[in-house]
C-alpha cells in the first residue's frame, strides 16, 4: 500500500525527470523537490495563513487584556484563550496540520531515493518491481549517482586541506535555521510558552536537519538543502518573510525603541 | 492541565515529538543506503563457505554444522558479507569482499584472517564488493562497485593498477582456459577483455542496450554468454567483443547463464526459465513461480533453479519436470552441489543453507547461531 502509493509514483516521477534532462540525478532531485514544493504550495499557504492568524490573534486587545486579567489564573487564561479562538474562527492546531501531511511526502522521497539509487542488489531487485512501464529502465540503470564532487549515494565530505568537510550539512544547517527564521513571524509576546517553543525549535531543528544530512545519502541533503532555499523564495514571493528575525536581538530592540 | 491550556502548548510539542521521531527514523537507516542482499555460498568439498550479513560462515557439509565462523565472536554492523567467498587455486585462502569497502583474506581451517586489501597504509576499493573475485593461477581480480578491478597476488599486494570502468562492477569476472584474458561485464552497458598479467585493455564490446549484472559464461567455443537489464541474452565473440546473436526475453536477466551438451539455461525477473541453443535458437522455455536470480545447476542429468518464491525446481534438458520442493524463505542465489547434494541459501527463511539431495529430499539445515 505504502509502496503503491507513495514510493512507487515519487520513484517514477523522479526517473521520469532524470531521463528527460539527460541523467544527472542531482539535477533531477533539485528539479523534483521544486515541483514537490510547488504541488504542497497550498499547505505551505495555509501553514503560513494559520501562523499568521495566530500572531494577529496575540496582537489582539482582548488577547492582551486578558493575559494581564488573569496571569495568575492559568487554567481560567486558558479557557478565555479558547473562547477567543472559537470567537475568530482560529485553530490552533491549523498550522500544524500541514507539517503533519507533509512527512509522508518526506518519508516517500526518502524511500524513492534510496530505491533508484539503488547501491546493493535487493535495492536493484526491489526497483525492477517498481518501476512503472512508460520508464525505459534498460537505458537509464544504474542512474549516474554523481554530481558535482558528491556521490549521492553515500553520505558528502568534500576534502579541503586533507580534511573530509561536510560542506553539505553545514549548507543545510544555514538554509534551515535561515528558513524557520525567516519564516517566524515576529511574536507580539516574546516571553510566552509559545514563543520560547518556537526559539527553542528554531535552535534544534537545523541541528536535527543536519544530523540526517550528515549520516544520511547525500541525494537526501540536496532534497534538504532545495526544499529549503525554494521554501525561503516562496516565502518571500508571499511577502512573508521577517528577514528582521536574522538580525541579533539587541539591533531588534532598538529599532523598536527607535 | 485544563485541556484548553494543555492544547495551546500542544502545537510546537506536537512538532518536535514528530520532527525527533523522523530524525530517529531517518538517521536509523545511517551509513548510506542499507547494506542487503542475499547470501553468498561456495561448496568446497565438505565444507560449505556462507557470507551472510555480518558475518562469513564455514559449514560441515555432510550435517549442517557450524565449523567456525567470522569474525568468531559479535559481530560488527559496519562490515557486512554477501558475495560469495572464493578458494585459492591451492586451498590456503578463503577471499570475500566486504561491504565495507575491504576485501578479506581468510584461513579456511579457521577463519583467522591472514590479510586485508587495502594493506595497512594503502589505498584499496571506494565502494562495495559486491561480487566475488575470481581466483586463477595469475592472481586474485576483485571487481568492486567503484567500478574497478583490482589485481591482487596471493599476498594482497597489487598486481597492476587497477583497471576502470565508468560504472559500478557487479558480476565475477570470467576466464578462458584458453587465454590469459579477464572477461568484465560492467553495470555501463558494455563488457571488457583485458590482458590477465598487465590489466591493459583487449577489447571493449559494443553498447549492449543495457547494465549487466550477471557473471559472463564462457561456452566451449569460446563464446560469452551474458544476460543484460535491457531483456535480452546475449553472445559475444571472445576474440573481438562483437555481438553473434541476441534474443529477447519476458524481463530482466539476472542469472548467469549454465550451459550443458550444447545448450544454455538461464531464467528472468519475470520467472520464466529458458534453454537455448549456443545458436541462440530457443528450445523450450518456461513460466515458473517467482522470479529467477540464481544461476541454475547442471547436474545428475537434470537443470536445477530456484525462484524468489523459495520453491527449488529439477527438470531434464528437454524441459520436462522432474521434482520440485519448496523452502522457506526467498531463493536469489545460485544452486549449488558437491556431487550427491544440492545447497539453496534462502533469504528471509528460518534457514540459511539448506541441504537436498537431487530428488529433492531435505538432508539438513543450517540456522545461524544467535
Amino acid at each position: 500500500m505504502w509502496n503503491t502509493l507513495v514510493i512507487e509514483p515519487m520513484l517514477n516521477l523522479l526517473l521520469w525527470i532524470y531521463s528527460l534532462i539527460g541523467g544527472n540525478l542531482g539535477l533531477a532531485i533539485i528539479l523534483f523537490t521544486i515541483l514537490i514544493r510547488l504541488i504542497t504550495y497550498p499547505l505551505t499557504a495555509s501553514q503560513m495563513k494559520s501562523s499568521q492568524k495566530m500572531q494577529e490573534m496575540q496582537g489582539n486587545e482582548k488577547w492582551k487584556a486578558m493575559q494581564k486579567k488573569y496571569k495568575d489564573d492559568k487554567e481560567k487564561l486558558a479557557q478565555e484563550q479558547m473562547k477567543l479562538y472559537k470567537e475568530l474562527g482560529v485553530n490552533p492546531l491549523a498550522s500544524c496540520l500541514p507539517t503533519i501531511i507533509q512527512l509522508p511526502i518526506l518519508f516517500g522521497l526518502y524511500g524513492a531515493l534510496i530505491q533508484a539509487m539503488a547501491a546493493t542488489p535487493h535495492q536493484l531487485l526491489g526497483l525492477s518491481k517498481l518501476i512503472y512501464p512508460f520508464i525505459n529502465a534498460a537505458q537509464l540503470f544504474p542512474l549516474n549517482n554523481h554530481f558535482l564532487w558528491m556521490n549521492l549515494a553515500q553520505p558528502e565530505r568534500l576534502p579541503i586541506f586533507g580534511i573530509a568537510v561536510p560542506t553539505l550539512t553545514i549548507l543545510v544547517v544555514i538554509t534551515t535555521w535561515l528558513q524557520s527564521k525567516v519564516m517566524t513571524p515576529p511574536s507580539s509576546n516574546p516571553g510566552d510558552q509559545g514563543a520560547q517553543m518556537g526559539k527553542m525549535m528554531n535552535l534544534y531543528m537545523p541541528f536535527m536537519m543536519g544530523m540526517i544530512a550528515y549520516s544520511l545519502a547525500s541525494g537526501l541533503a540536496i532534497y534538504f538543502l532545495a526544499s529549503n532555499v525554494v521554501g525561503i523564495a516562496q516565502y518571500a514571493a508571499m511577502g512573508k518573510t521577517n528577514w528582521k528575525n536574522l538580525l541579533p536581538s539587541f539591533l531588534i530592540s532598538k529599532e523598536k525603541s527607535n | 492541565m485544563d485541556k484548553h491550556r494543555s492544547m495551546k502548548i500542544s502545537r510546537p510539542l506536537i512538532i518536535s515529538f514528530i520532527l525527533i521521531l523522523t530524525a530517529i527514523f531517518l538517521a536509523g537507516c545511517s551509513g548510506g543506503t542499507l547494506a542487503t542482499s542475499w547470501p553468498g555460498l561456495l561448496v568446497d568439498k565438505n565444507t560449505g563457505y556462507l557470507a551472510d550479513n555480518t558475518f562469513v560462515y564455514a559449514v560441515n557439509l555432510d550435517n549442517g554444522s557450524l565449523k567456525w565462523k567470522y569474525p568468531p565472536d559479535k559481530g560488527n554492523n559496519k562490515i557486512s558479507f554477501f558475495a560469495p567467498p572464493v578458494m585459492t587455486v591451492d586451498g590456503t585462502q578463503l577471499i570475500v569482499g566486504g561491504y565495507d569497502h575491504v576485501l578479506y583474506s581468510l584461513d579456511p581451517n579457521n577463519g583467522t584472517v591472514l590479510w586485508t586489501f587495502p594493506l595497512t597504509g594503502g589505498t584499496g576499493a571506494k565502494d562495495r564488493y559486491i561480487a566475488s573475485p575470481l581466483v586463477t593461477a595469475q592472481g586474485i581480480f576483485a571487481p568492486n562497485a567503484d567500478g574497478y578491478l583490482y589485481a591482487l597476488d596471493l599476498k594482497g599486494n597489487q598486481l597492476w593498477p587497477p583497471f576502470q570502468t565508468p560504472q559500478p562492477l557487479w558480476a565475477q569476472p570470467a576466464t578462458d582456459a584458453k587465454c590469459q584474458c579477464l572477461y568484465i561485464a560492467s553495470m555501463d552497458h558494455h563488457m571488457y577483455a583485458i590482458d590477465a598479467t598487465s590489466g591493459s585493455q583487449i577489447w571493449k564490446s559494443p553498447e549492449l542496450g543495457a547494465a549487466v549484472v550477471a557473471a559472463p559464461t564462457i561456452g566451449e567455443d569460446g563464446t560469452i554468454f551474458v544476460g543484460t537489464f535491457g531483456k535480452e541474452m546475449l553472445a559475444l565473440d571472445s576474440a573481438t567483443g562483437n555481438i553473434k546473436w541476441r534474443l529477447s526475453t519476458t524481463d530482466w536477466v539476472w542469472s548467469s547463464a549454465a550451459q550443458q551438451d550444447g545448450s544454455i539455461f538461464f531464467g528472468d525477473l519475470k520467472g520464466t526459465f529458458y534453454s537455448l541453443t549456443t545458436s541462440g535458437k530457443q528450445n523450450w522455455s518456461k513460466q515458473v513461480d517467482g522470479l529467477i536470480v540464481g544461476t541454475p545447476l547442471v547436474a545428475d542429468n537434470l537443470v536445477f533453479f530456484a525462484t524468489e518464491t523459495g520453491t527449488v525446481y529439477a527438470t531434464d534438458y528437454q524441459g520436462n519436470p522432474s521434482w520440485n520442493t519448496t523452502v522457506n524463505g526467498k531463493i536469489y542465489s545460485p544452486v549449488l552441489t558437491n556431487g550427491d547434494t544440492i545447497y539453496v541459501t534462502p533469504s528471509e527463511g528460518d534457514a540459511l543453507l539448506v541441504a537436498l539431495t537431487t530428488t529433492g529430499t531435505p538432508k539438513w539445515s543450517f540456522v545461524a547461531p544467535k
